[in-house]
């Protein structure tokens, strides 16, 4: 993974993006214990906007012209498939800028806080993000004081409030 | 009336085992998740096999 990292800290500097964070299982594990996923998901904050998916399309490029080729929806970068994927709303958006900065191997790279990675979990709402949401709890990986005012923030509280029960023993 | 065994030193040392693996490095634990991927084609080639074994 340090390889993919590197190659993605190549595309924040060649300024195809703004700012990444990785978000997803991969993220969950950097809070929790090991999980098994197939994919690594980085979320991008883009300079352009738009409604359409093509807006990645610079990332592929600069990608392909490096040897690395799109499959379905992943890029194999290093080894790795590599899941891009645009903010596409504000919640989204709020969790690449406020990212944390952490080092891999020795390599810098930034990943969602567990407040922005649950609200996006319970807005996703899947039954896997709902265990995930309780798993975070269990473990104490979140603290409720830091993740209310993003719910808050992001409408999300009634939705905690209706499905608490299923994170909660 | 039958009796069952108390499992909840059991699921606490469970417990216990999963928060130590939270505890652990980041690299570490994604270096587990990779071996947990190789296990998981383990598993799949020996179904397969198994499968071709029993069409044949």
């Amino acid at each position: 993974m340090k390889e993919t990292l590197k190659v993605l800290n190549g595309i924040l500097k060649a300024g195809v993006v703004q700012r990444y964070a990785i978000g997803g299982a991969v993220a969950a594990i950097y809070y929790l214990e090991p999980i098994d996923t197939v994919d690594l998901d980085i979320f991008v904050q883009l300079k352009v906007s738009g409604s359409e998916l093509s807006i990645l399309a610079p990332i592929y490029e600069h990608l392909s012209a490096r040897g690395y080729k799109a499959s379905g929806q992943f890029v194999e970068i290093e080894g790795m498939p590599v899941q891009f994927l645009p903010v596409f709303n504000p919640l989204t958006e709020e969790a690449v800028a406020k990212a944390q900065t952490i080092k891999y191997a020795r390599v810098t790279t930034f990943i969602m806080r567990p407040e922005h990675l649950v609200a996006i979990m319970l807005d996703t709402g899947r039954p896997k993000d709902y265990l995930r949401i309780a798993m975070f709890l269990e473990q104490g990986a979140v603290k409720l004081r830091s993740l209310m005012p993003v719910l808050r923030r992001h409408g999300l509280v009634e939705k905690w409030v209706e499905n608490e029960y299923r994170f909660r023993r | 009336m039958k009796t069952y065994p108390d499992i909840s030193k059991l699921i606490k040392a469970k417990e216990a085992h999963r928060r130590a693996l939270a505890a652990l490095p980041f690299e570490r634990k994604i270096e587990l998740v990779f071996k947990l991927q190789q296990r998981r084609r383990f598993v799949k080639s020996a179904q397969l096999v198994r499968k071709r074994r029993i069409k044949a």
